[in-house]
């Protein structure tokens, strides 16, 4: 793994242990923050690293914002821990597994309280393409890194402010000259 | 003879909103030919039919591919020069000493095959491989700006793409649902209700960027002014 991508995985799982142990308010949006910090480095390396925990802080976001009180967060934490210093010894193939191993655990709360999970960490998937275009990734590209299909992430990004936020490099008037030619 | 090639940002934006339809029309009257490369029908058409969502969209551009509105571009040269591109323009930007893949091979593609037929224009919804085409410093603006970090640039792969797409212009779903405002092609949805052609035209102005066509709130006011002057 490289340098930067551990150097920030290890951060963000220090803070996420950190926020989850005393349950307070703000927690989920905190939360939700946190999994945006590891998306950086997804859009630079597009490991598998970087984007599963992006992925799996944001559905935990998402599930304790619907149940927050029926999540044991010690037991997350824990599992959190061992990832954590699998990481710190440089066990990455350990890591990953504890890593698999927190998905499963959400997937069995899902058995338990019915929170249709699938479409949570589908839905992760998506924000997290989103944010991939944001840093100029194309969405073709994001689509393939994430796993998801294109049809779903143009269908989000429409929905988002991205492209009012940037200037058009080929006056529309100018583009709209040329298509009309082309119709002519 | 004329061709467009289409990437599949714009058959999404369009099939999303019930707007296949304009394609068949809008080719007559461009007299010439509408590509599709293999790599962008798999996105299109072969992955919806794998999980299920947008299955039913995925059914109607398949339709237009079998009618011959849409067809399939699959060239000696496609396939060779495809691998190149993308090599290219996924060795251009890098961050951390590490090159940044931005673009997908389907993109690339479209690129290759606009090459080969000499296309009159690429239909691109998607702002990164446009803003490739067009400006690549903007991108690389937007890349220092999201990242926080200093994003550099390899010059001589830069210039080699550029030299490559030098000729190739680009439009989007939004120009074409525009022209085909102009062409009376969407006249079947004027209605009775007050400004009923502004309405339309804002309509599927809006559906297309709603569903994922890279074009600003500021750009529909003005083809809508343009439009209904």
């Amino acid at each position: 793994m490289h340098e930067q991508i551990k150097r920030d995985i290890l951060a963000v799982l220090t803070n996420l242990v950190e926020i989850l142990k005393t349950k307070e308010e703000g927690d989920t949006l905190e939360i939700k923050q946190l999994s945006n910090h590891v998306i950086h480095n997804a859009s630079v390396f597009q490991d598998e690293d970087s984007i599963s925990i992006a992925i799996l802080i944001y559905s935990l976001s998402k599930i304790i914002e619907r149940r927050e009180k029926e999540i044991d967060y010690g037991k997350i934490t824990s599992m959190l821990n061992s990832a954590l210093i699998s990481l710190k010894n440089n066990n990455d193939d350990l890591f990953r597994k504890s890593i698999r191993n927190l998905f499963d655990f959400i997937r069995s709360i899902d058995a338990k309280l019915k929170l249709y999970i699938h479409e949570v960490i589908n839905q992760a998937q998506i924000k997290k393409g989103c944010k991939l275009c944001e840093h100029g990734i194309s969405a073709a590209r994001a689509s393939e890194v994430l796993g998801i299909s294109r049809w779903e992430l143009m269908h989000y990004l429409g929905q988002t402010t991205l492209i009012d936020q940037l200037s058009e490099t080929v006056n529309i008037a100018k583009r709209l000259k040329f298509t009309r030619s082309l119709f002519s | 003879m004329k061709s467009l090639v289409f990437d599949a940002g714009p058959i999404i934006s369009l099939a999303t909103n019930n707007l296949l339809f304009i394609l068949e029309p809008l080719k007559k009257e461009f007299n010439g030919k509408f590509y599709l490369t293999e790599s962008v029908k798999k996105e299109l058409v072969d992955r919806p039919f794998e999980i299920k969502k947008f299955k039913f969209e995925a059914i109607q551009v398949e339709k237009l591919i079998e009618q011959g509105t849409l067809e399939i571009l699959d060239t000696e040269f496609i396939r060779a020069e495809t691998p190149k591109i993308f090599g290219i323009a996924n060795n251009i930007f890098n961050a951390f000493n590490h090159d940044m893949k931005i673009v997908h091979f389907a993109e690339m593609s479209v690129i290759a095959a606009a090459l080969d037929v000499k296309a009159d224009a690429v239909v691109l919804d998607e702002k990164t491989t446009r803003l490739l085409i067009e400006n690549p410093k903007t991108l690389l603006e937007i890349m220092r700006k999201t990242l926080h970090t200093s994003v550099g640039i390899n010059e001589s792969n830069l210039k080699e793409f550029r030299n490559k797409v030098k000729d190739i212009k680009a439009i989007r779903s939004v120009e074409l649902v525009a022209i085909a405002y102009e062409h009376k092609i969407l006249d079947n949805y004027i209605t009775n209700i007050p400004d009923a052609r502004k309405n339309l035209l804002e309509s599927v102005l809006w559906g297309v960027k709603l569903n994922g066509c890279a074009v600003s709130k500021e750009e529909i006011e003005q083809i809508i002014k343009v439009e209904t002057r």
